[in-house]
Order: C-alpha cells, then sequence, then structure tokens
C-alpha cells in the first residue's frame, strides 16, 4: 500500500519534470524572407492619352443606328528602364452606364449635359503594332491571372481581360517579358441616333468618355 | 557461585555503565541522500540566426498562372547545445500558417498577396545531422515510434515530432551536442495563386517557430 503511495508520488514528480524540462530550451523562429521587387515604369501616351474629335456634325448622326467615326490611333508606351518584367494591364470604363450598346468592348461616350441616363454614343478600342524591347511583338488578351491567352497581331480592348504582349501569335500564348512596351490603342467613336441617346443635342454637347488603364507586373 | 554472581553484577553493572556512556551529548549526525531530477539546460544556435534571405528576386520570377518557380535552396546549420546528456526533439508551429499555395504537413506558408493570394510555400530538409560530432540519423514521427528514419526527413507540421536517431536502431539518439543542416526550399506560385500579377513590391514572409522537448 505504502509502495503504490510512493510510485504515485513518483510518477507524479517525474511528470512535473517532464512538464517544466520543456520550458528550458527557449524555441528558436526560423524566417524566410525576401522580396520580390518590382521595376520603376514610366507610361507615357501620345497627346497624353487625350483623343480629340473635334468638332462633328450633328447632320450626320443618322436617324437610327450609329454615326461611326475614323479611328483615332495614338501610341501607349511603358519604359520600365533595365528592369525586366512581365506587363499587363485592364480597364475601368469610368462612364460605363452611359454607353450606347452593350458589349464588353464599347464604352460609354457621356451623358448629355442636364440629362442624366441618356447616352451620348461609345467607342471601341482595338490594339495593335505592339513592339516589346522595339521588336515586333503580338497583342495578348487573357483572363486576369491566367497563364496564357490569345495572342494576335490586332486585339479589341476588353473590360473584363488583361491585356499584355507576347511574342507569338496563336491561342495558348504566355505573356512575353520585357523592358519597353509599346502599343498602339486606335478609338473608334460611334454617336447614337436621337431615340438611343435619349435627350436632344444642342450646340457644344461634348463627348465625355473616360477609361482608366491599371498596369500590373503580369496578367 | 558468589564470584560468579559478582561477575555477572558487574556485568550488569558495566552494561549499565556503557547504557549510560550512550546517553552523554554528542550531537547527533544525519545522513542525507541529495541529488536534482532535472533536465540539462539546452541552447539553440542557428547561422544567421534561423534568418533564410532570398534578397531581390524579380518580378519575372512570378510565372504567369499556374507554373510554379522553385527557388535555390538554402542549407544552414542548426546546432543544439546541452548542459548534459539528453534525448532532444522539436516540433514546428507555422506561423504564416493558411498563405502555403499547395497543402501538405512538409509545406510552410510564405505569406499572402493581393489580399488573400498566396505567395507559394516552402519546404524544410533535415540533413546532415550530428550528435557529439558523430553522423546521426534524423526522423520525424506523428506516434511514439520513431518513423520516417533516415540520413534526411523533411520537416513536418500537424502533430509531427522531429529528432535525432540512432543509425542503426529505431531508437533516439542520446546526446549533448545536437546538430543538423535545415534546408529551405521555397517555391513561388503561379500569379493565379497570388490573385492575379504583382503591382508592387512584395515581401516572403515565411515563419516558423520551433518548439525543443526532450525525448519525444
Amino acid at each position: 500500500m505504502n509502495i503504490s503511495y510512493l510510485q504515485a508520488a513518483l510518477a507524479l514528480l517525474l511528470a512535473g519534470t517532464s512538464v517544466n524540462a520543456s520550458a528550458a530550451i527557449d524555441p528558436h523562429d526560423l524566417e524566410v524572407t525576401g522580396t520580390i521587387r518590382t521595376p520603376l515604369c514610366v507610361v507615357t501616351a501620345d497627346n497624353e492619352g487625350v483623343y480629340e474629335y473635334g468638332k462633328i456634325n450633328l447632320a450626320n448622326i443618322p436617324a437610327t443606328g450609329h454615326l461611326k467615326l475614323p479611328p483615332l490611333n495614338q501610341q501607349w508606351v511603358v519604359n520600365c528602364g533595365r528592369g525586366v518584367t512581365y506587363l499587363g494591364f485592364q480597364v475601368v470604363d469610368n462612364r460605363a452606364a452611359s454607353a450606347s450598346a452593350a458589349g464588353n468592348d464599347k464604352f460609354g461616350l457621356g451623358e448629355v449635359a442636364d440629362a442624366p441616363g441618356s447616352r451620348i454614343g461609345y467607342y471601341t478600342v482595338t490594339l495593335s503594332g505592339a513592339l516589346l524591347d522595339g521588336a515586333t511583338a503580338y497583342v495578348l488578351k487573357a483572363a486576369p491571372g491566367a497563364g496564357s491567352g490569345v495572342a494576335a497581331t490586332s486585339i479589341g480592348l476588353d473590360k473584363t481581360q488583361s491585356h499584355s504582349w507576347a511574342s507569338m501569335a496563336g491561342t495558348d500564348q504566355p505573356p512575353a517579358a520585357g523592358s519597353v512596351f509599346s502599343v498602339g490603342l486606335a478609338v473608334e467613336g460611334n454617336i447614337a441616333d436621337a431615340t438611343t441617346r435619349g435627350a436632344p443635342v444642342t450646340e457644344g454637347t461634348s463627348l465625355d468618355g473616360s477609361m482608366t488603364l491599371s498596369y500590373s507586373f503580369g496578367l | 557461585m558468589n564470584a560468579k554472581v559478582s561477575l555477572t553484577a558487574l556485568a550488569s553493572l558495566l552494561a549499565l555503565f556503557m547504557g549510560t556512556a550512550s546517553a552523554d551529548p554528542i550531537a547527533p549526525i544525519e545522513m542525507k541522500v541529495t541529488g536534482t531530477l532535472d533536465m540539462p539546460a539546452c541552447t539553440v544556435a542557428a547561422v544567421s540566426d534561423g534568418v533564410y534571405d532570398y534578397e531581390d528576386l524579380d518580378a519575372t520570377d512570378i510565372r504567369p498562372g499556374t507554373v510554379t518557380h522553385p527557388l535555390e535552396a538554402i542549407p544552414k546549420t542548426w546546432t543544439i547545445t546541452c548542459e548534459g546528456r539528453t534525448y532532444l526533439s522539436f516540433n514546428v508551429v507555422d506561423n504564416a500558417e493558411g498563405t502555403e499555395s499547395a497543402t501538405a504537413a512538409t509545406n510552410f506558408g510564405l505569406g499572402s498577396v493581393n489580399t488573400d493570394g498566396k505567395l507559394g510555400y516552402f519546404t524544410l530538409l533535415m540533413d546532415n545531422a550530428k550528435v557529439d560530432t558523430v553522423a546521426s540519423h534524423v526522423f520525424a514521427t506523428n506516434t511514439t515510434s520513431v518513423d520516417n528514419k533516415g540520413p534526411s526527413t523533411s520537416v513536418r507540421k500537424s502533430g509531427y515530432t522531429m529528432g535525432w536517431a540512432s543509425t542503426a536502431t529505431n531508437e533516439q539518439q542520446l546526446g549533448q551536442v545536437f546538430e543538423t543542416n535545415l534546408t529551405v526550399q521555397a517555391t513561388l506560385a503561379g500569379s493565379a495563386a497570388m490573385n492575379g500579377p504583382i503591382t508592387d513590391d512584395v515581401p516572403l514572409a515565411g515563419s516558423l517557430t520551433l518548439n525543443f522537448a526532450y525525448g519525444l
């Protein structure tokens, strides 16, 4: 009887020491560090990204349908200096509600002043003439975060997609890395007829298309 | 007879005398059995204090889509020095748990990007182990026996314990100075796992806590 008490006490003591034991060694951390560095890139655009249609003759707007305006093609260059990177961009249409036709490739031209809900028209943007570090390249369109997409000499800008540069044309093409990325963005305006527009126009009604291009270091 | 009697009396007297003698005031001497049931203290030292630095990586190190990119392996020596002979083991806690882009007991998180995008994961290989300067095997177990024993083993989380084992038998190695290489192998996830492309510098933030214990 006494012996078993002793054993119990001893077992308790050992249990006590083994709990204390782990406290005798200080834990040590292991850290994995580093930084994925992104290059400093400068974006320049012809006419600072402003596409100016000047004066459009109201008389040319058809009774039904759209008046198609001539394309305005301007160059955009992203220069990442000596850094080598993938580059992609997505767009947000700041006048989306005013597009007079629906589609992921159609962007609004704004409302007639003092006529909320009116739609002056829409425009499309075609990407072409891509250059990568001065060499001919292809325009790539892919889902954001995807590994590859469709590459061609000319592709329509899509508000749901990411756009990049590729070294080969075709489907399932990966983006190509480089330092200086350039591409032409051709805007093609379409002015809606009076019914679609939803408000009468007076002299001096302004086209007010606006989109934001967001660049990232990959698709 | 008389003489006999007196002799007996004398003996009794002597006995009485001696009995009185033992009652003399000599301080009693206590006998002690001492010692401490204790564990030897151990100190943990790691090259670069356990920091594995990949330094500057390029934006192109992140591959498009689901293509992953294994980075170079970085080995570092860890030494645990104890005051006395002991068994030694450790487990790991992943402080970036949940950010690993591929889930496994051997994969540890590297941190997040693009809100909840996953930067990748790293593995940790234990090899080139020594106990008291003699080459030792290592093990990783989630039972009470020595499993996954060999010259090298992957460090695992999720209830696993790692330690040093005899090269000959499936037993923990007793010793005073425990050494091992812990080699980090990081893998960057593709842009898809990162929730899309990055737009700014991104730090790697892998972090483990190694908790050491005596025995299994």
